[in-house]
């Protein structure tokens, strides 16, 4: 007898492609394979295409063209038995408001199979971790957004499912949710499922994942480790330098000073305030504040970061992500 | 857990108690007056029959187009439970609620009519039954078809009332047409036979299609008929299950 047959890919697009009849919008030939126990975050603009994707792999959209594989089988048409192991969080999802919180997640557990599911004491666990133990008998009409928001996830979650797709998990979730989360992430990713998450948010979420899927107006523009994806910006310190009102004239020779100063990379910035990357840190600082304030300028206000995903997004596309307005979700 | 879908529904229609109580009292509101009040019998009859059916169709297919627009059928199907068994479910549990909500209505029937006993309480409910499953089936179908609640609501009063035409509530019998040959084959003919019996007092039975068998025999015609029509309806909705979930809850529908 050989060796077993390798496990296929959770995940495998080729050219994977879905456009939405109004916009024209949505994903364009997107190539992607995902493992099992891997994590990873699906991040871009709105109207990027993570949704979209998103919603593919849960086979609640049909691509229209490419293919798309899950386990091994073809996600069109979707099989009861596929859609078994895929669970999907969307960003926002209806309850049985009139039933509790318990409820509802009992019914969701049911509908995917007993089997699958946890017990009822890690139900509770999972409850109580994410600060839902005491309200889980109350109706989900009374609840707030944040704990409705907590329990979709928990729907999803408590299923234990072999792939798990959240999408902007973190919305509405307070710092305790958004530890739960994580460390749920981490326990599915241990288990050997998967989980793939759509996130706007670049500062945590991204960095719980094995790899990063940038995507742009409805194409891959990288697929990377976090910190592959950093590698290329490491050294190159933000610093912003915001400024009290002054006349726009002044800004061109300030910009032309400022470029004049050693370590300084790049200057830019928009009314309000100046930008300057650093291949040194925060050394030229002084050097960078004394020429602003030669020029007569108040300073407001000084802030240094370190580079991140929304620098990867710019220095890939020329824009920055959190001003985006390329399109719609 | 065995039947979820089922158990989620019954649970929700009893945590609604003042929906539940609505709905059980608004048909006492046109019952009574019939009941107590010098209509005519025959149209008494028709009156129920509409009024039971429409309660049956629309019942199913508002809530269902509901949970459709909101997106819960849809979180439902992407679980992988068979839609025809969240259709089914939905469709035992909600024939099942509107027995409960129109018990009160058909109590009030047997009581104000002449003669009427447990006997006719027992086969008005067996027909209420057959009949409201059958209208819950024709409710999943129009919310299918509906592209909004109006839609829904125009739909279900249209196609119940052609429904209960082919079923020969709205006209005098004619032993022997055609028509009278379709009228078994709808599953609300025994329903409106036995409130015909119940309120004038008389036999309504129509023979063996209307070609003048005996009163038996007319009647395991009526209802054999009817009967076997709403199963085949529930096959042709279990078969038919997954696209009917799929243009329910498909997005942009409206």
């Amino acid at each position: 007898m050989g060796p077993p047959a390798p496990e296929p890919e959770v995940v495998r697009a080729r050219g994977l492609s879905f456009r939405y009849r109004g916009s024209g919008k949505g994903l364009e030939s997107l190539d992607l394979d995902v493992e099992a126990g891997e994590v990873l975050a699906v991040v871009g603009p709105n109207g990027s295409g993570k949704s979209t994707l998103l919603r593919l792999l849960a086979t609640d959209r049909i691509a229209g063209d490419g293919s798309l594989t899950l386990f091994g089988l073809p996600a069109a048409p979707p099989s009861p038995q596929l859609r078994r192991r895929i669970a999907f969080a969307p960003d926002e999802g209806p309850h049985l408001s009139a039933l509790t919180g318990r409820e509802n997640l009992d019914l969701f557990r049911a509908l995917r199979g007993r089997a699958a599911g946890p017990s009822h004491r890690r139900q509770d666990a999972l409850l109580e971790a994410f600060s839902l133990g005491r309200e889980a008998d109350r109706p989900v009409a009374e609840y707030s957004f944040g704990m409705r928001r907590k329990l979709l996830l928990l729907e999803a979650i408590a299923g234990a499912p072999d792939l798990l797709l959240l999408d902007e998990p973190s919305i509405g979730l307070d710092a305790p949710g958004l530890g739960a989360l994580q460390s749920e992430i981490r326990s599915r990713s241990g288990a050997g499922g998967t989980v793939v998450l759509a996130t706007n948010e670049l500062r945590e979420l991204p960095f719980w994942a094995d790899r990063v899927l940038l995507l742009d107006r409805g194409r891959r523009l990288v697929c990377d480790t976090p910190g592959a994806l950093l590698q290329e910006l490491q050294g190159r310190t933000r610093i912003r330098i915001a400024l009290a009102p002054h006349p726009p004239e002044w800004r061109a020779p300030l910009e032309r000073e400022l470029r004049t100063v050693p370590h300084v990379h790049a200057v830019g910035g928009e009314a309000g305030f100046v930008e300057v990357q650093s291949t040194a840190g925060g050394a030229p600082l002084p050097a960078l504040l004394s020429l602003v304030l030669d020029a007569g300028l108040e300073v407001r206000d000084v802030h240094l970061s370190e580079p991140g995903l929304a620098d990867v997004f710019e220095a890939l596309t020329g824009r920055r992500l959190e001003h985006d307005d390329g399109g719609t979700s | 857990m065995i039947a979820p879908v089922l158990r989620g529904e019954w649970r929700l229609a009893l945590r609604r108690r003042r929906l539940f109580a609505l709905n059980a009292g608004i048909p006492l509101l046109l019952v009574l007056p019939l009941a107590l009040g010098a209509a005519p019998p025959t149209h008494a009859a028709v009156v129920y029959t509409v009024l039971f059916v429409l309660f049956g169709t629309m019942g199913s297919a508002i809530p269902l187009l509901r949970e459709g627009e909101a997106g819960l059928l849809r979180r439902m199907v992407l679980t992988g439970y068979p839609p025809a068994r969240i259709l089914l479910e939905r469709i035992v549990a909600g024939t099942a609620v509107d027995m409960l909500q129109l018990a009160p209505a058909i109590l009030l029937i047997v009581l104000f009519a002449p003669g009427a006993g447990g006997r006719e309480l027992l086969l008005l409910s067996l027909g209420l039954g057959v009949a409201l499953a059958a209208a819950n089936l024709v409710g999943v179908w129009v919310a299918a078809v509906a592209r909004s609640l109006a839609e829904g609501a125009l739909f279900a009063a249209v196609v119940s009332l052609l429904l209960l035409h082919g079923a020969g509530v709205f006209r005098t019998p004619v032993p022997g047409s055609w028509a009278a040959r379709i009228e078994p084959l709808l599953p609300f003919l025994p329903l409106h036979h036995k409130l015909l019996e119940i309120t004038t007092g008389r036999s309504a039975a129509t023979g063996a299609g209307g070609a003048g068998g005996g009163f038996w025999s007319g009647t395991v015609i009526e209802w054999g008929s009817g009967v076997s029509t709403a199963l085949v309806l529930l096959f042709l909705t279990a078969g038919a299950a997954t696209s009917i979930a799929e243009w329910i809850s498909a997005e942009g529908r409206g």
